[in-house]
């Protein structure tokens, strides 16, 4: 026998907290029971559960960049493959960028929710998994020029029938993978995470009823619709457009060119992207659901920045894309994509923000560092004699705002990933962390300025290990708002064993861009040096509080002669200006 | 609305996908087909026939012969 839930406002509230825990605890056990650094400190990934026709209707949402792709990949399969394709048990991969991933290293897992022979849900997981293949170790080649030059590509497969492993599947994808352990353990623990989410789910509908949870579900969806509806009403209607230049591809030098125009449409938002260029022919390329996710960010962030509205799938049913297929916003077989996601769509809401910010000034930030600042890396460890590779990150600065200076050594706001402590990283890999730190005066001056950038020097402690880059706005920096100032730009410098200095990778290796590169080899003793970006200013420095100046010349966040330079007449000292 | 809903014909081995013309969505085995003005015209949905002529074509005119 049920209990009774009422479906009023007190009873979806408690539905709501009772699937968002659900979702929660799935991300407690992908934290807890993986193998891969980045998915146990980085936390690159989301848990979330789904109605039986693919809508969201609870997240754990550790990565927005997600958004986009988890309902659609799922509503996508569920339209290929029919309903009848899931049976009880079975667990679906899927990391195809042209059928609604990311790119290739996001694998979005789902498993059907059964009750009494009836489909009632999906529990998911989307993660970046660490390694995929490809030609780089890491997966994230940054000089690709197709989709089959970055890994293993898995349209939607059955991982598990019946609860059972398929093996011809994991057969094809251990022997792709250059670390077969950890994807045997992160797919695993996506799998647990998902185990968790169906039998939580299943206790929920036990102790209510199906017709109430699924009923309770869909009114949450509406609800969420109605408010996200009733904030977009409040943004004045209205035509508001931006451009923004993006330094590389990767492959070449040449710069592309990124358009968006926001309109506001009484209690709609389209964001047009028509005008930007034709896909480019390396890695920058978004996918559809990529551009999808930034959009979703960026009405988010002026619309509820305190995630006060239920996320789920009404909060995307008010917001309406145009990316061309074969633009760089929305890649077409067989164009790679790896960068696009990771340093493409932080810029892509920077853009749309600046172009909100014709409407909302006071909602907006300046441009972020807008770079992932991925560093990729592999060899065999000379203590284990055993093959390893990772995916690493590190922060950079976020965007002042109206309120408040960006924040510091934050990973993209599109990600909102932890770093990894030195001592998790040097415990796994063969690298000495020498330094690691905020970088002074990075961050654009302004009102509030911009968030710092981090910066790192790593030294080789193997006989070799393999090396790749995908940073991003090392020539074009983050620019700031209202008469904020750019960030400092990225950096990436290399200083051989025995040399007395570092130089830029295209003067050491001569790779095609200093901040994008592809398998350089390095050896014992070797030392890598980077800076990420930081971020923009926003409003005039002059207008700074001089009490938030002094406290940055105290702590070091800006020297002196910036701030006799950028912040010039405000006097730290006096307190006045 | 104008359009009418289209299954695609194709084959298990068959990895091409559709995006649609208005919005660049994935139109995973059916699509809405209508005429644009100057050509017929593949959508994800009857909402996105309602997205081309109330904006698409107001602010960028009629997309030629199926394709942007």
């Amino acid at each position: 026998m049920s209990e009774r839930l009422e479906l009023d406002t007190v009873g979806l509230h408690v539905l709501h907290n009772a699937l968002a825990n659900i979702a929660a605890e799935m991300a407690l056990v992908m934290m807890k029971t993986s193998y891969s650094t980045i998915f146990n400190e980085g936390l690159d990934f989301s848990t979330v559960l789904l109605d039986a026709r693919g809508n969201l209707i609870a997240e754990k949402n550790f990565t927005p960049s997600m958004m986009g792709a988890i309902p659609n990949t799922v509503a996508w399969t569920l339209e290929e493959f029919g309903e009848e394709f899931f049976g009880p048990g079975d667990v679906v991969v899927h990391n195809d960028p042209y059928r609604g991933q990311c790119h290739l290293p996001e694998h979005m897992m789902m498993k059907p929710i059964f009750r009494d022979g009836e489909l009632i849900a999906f529990s998911g997981a989307i993660g970046h998994v660490a390694e995929v293949g490809g030609k780089a170790p890491g997966s994230f080649a940054a000089d690709a020029t197709d989709v089959y030059q970055e890994g293993l590509r898995l349209p939607p497969v059955k991982l598990l029938e019946g609860g059972e492993h398929v093996e011809q599947v994991w057969r094809i994808v251990l022997a792709n993978h250059r670390t077969p352990t950890n994807t045997w353990g992160d797919f695993h623990a996506m799998i647990g995470a998902l185990n968790v989410g169906e039998r939580r789910l299943l206790e929920l509908v036990g102790r209510y009823g199906t017709a109430t949870v699924t009923e309770g579900a869909s009114r949450l969806i509406d609800y969420s619709e109605k408010r996200l509806r009733a904030e977009i009403a409040d943004l004045p209607d209205g035509a508001y457009a931006a451009e923004m230049s993006v330094e590389d591809d990767g492959v070449s030098a040449a710069p592309f060119t990124v358009r968006a125009e926001v309109v506001v449409r009484g209690d709609e938002v389209i964001a047009d992207f028509t005008g930007s260029s034709p896909q480019v022919r390396g890695p920058m390329n978004c996918t559809f659901v990529v551009a999808l996710s930034a959009i979703y960010n960026a009405v988010f962030c002026v619309t509820d920045p305190d995630a006060l509205i239920p996320r789920n799938s009404g909060c995307y049913r008010p917001v309406r894309i145009i990316a061309p297929a074969g633009s760089v916003v929305n890649v077409v077989h067989p164009g790679p994509s790896v960068g696009g996601n990771t340093d493409l769509q932080p810029k892509l809401i920077d853009l749309l923000l600046a172009a909100l910010s014709q409407a909302v000034p006071e909602r907006v930030a300046a441009s972020s560092g807008g770079s992932s600042s991925n560093l990729l890396f592999g060899g065999t460890h000379p203590e284990t004699g055993r093959y390893y590779s990772n995916y690493h990150f590190d922060g950079m600065g976020a965007g002042g705002t109206a309120l408040k200076d960006g924040n510091d050594a934050e990973v993209t706001r599109h990600s909102n990933c932890r770093n990894t402590p030195v001592e998790v990283f040097e415990h796994r890999y063969p690298l000495l962390t020498l330094d690691y730190g905020m970088v002074t005066d990075s961050g654009g001056a302004g009102r509030h300025r911009g968030g710092l950038a981090t910066t790192r020097t790593l030294r080789v402690l193997a006989p070799e290990i393999t090396f790749s880059a995908l940073f991003d706005r090392s020539r074009i920096a983050p620019t700031g708002l209202f008469d904020g100032l750019p960030g400092k730009g990225s950096e990436l410098l290399v200083r051989r064993a025995g040399e007395a200095e570092f130089k830029t990778f295209q003067e050491a290796f001569g790779v095609a861009s200093p901040t994008k590169f592809t398998n350089v080899v390095l050896h014992r003793g070797d030392e890598v040096r980077y800076r990420t970006p930081g971020g923009g200013g926003f409003g005039d420095p002059r207008e700074r509080d001089p009490e938030a100046l002094r406290a940055d010349l105290e702590d070091a966040y800006i020297s002196a002669a910036a701030a006799e330079h950028d912040y010039r007449g405000v006097d730290p000292e006096a307190g006045t200006r | 609305m104008s359009g009418n809903w289209q299954p695609f014909e194709r084959s298990w081995h068959d990895t091409e996908v559709v995006n649609c013309d208005v919005c660049g969505r994935l139109i995973p085995t059916r699509a809405w087909v209508f005429d644009g003005g100057e050509g017929q015209l593949r959508a994800c949905s009857p909402e996105c026939e309602e997205l081309y002529f109330s904006y698409v074509v107001p602010r960028h005119g009629e997309t030629p012969g199926g394709r942007r």
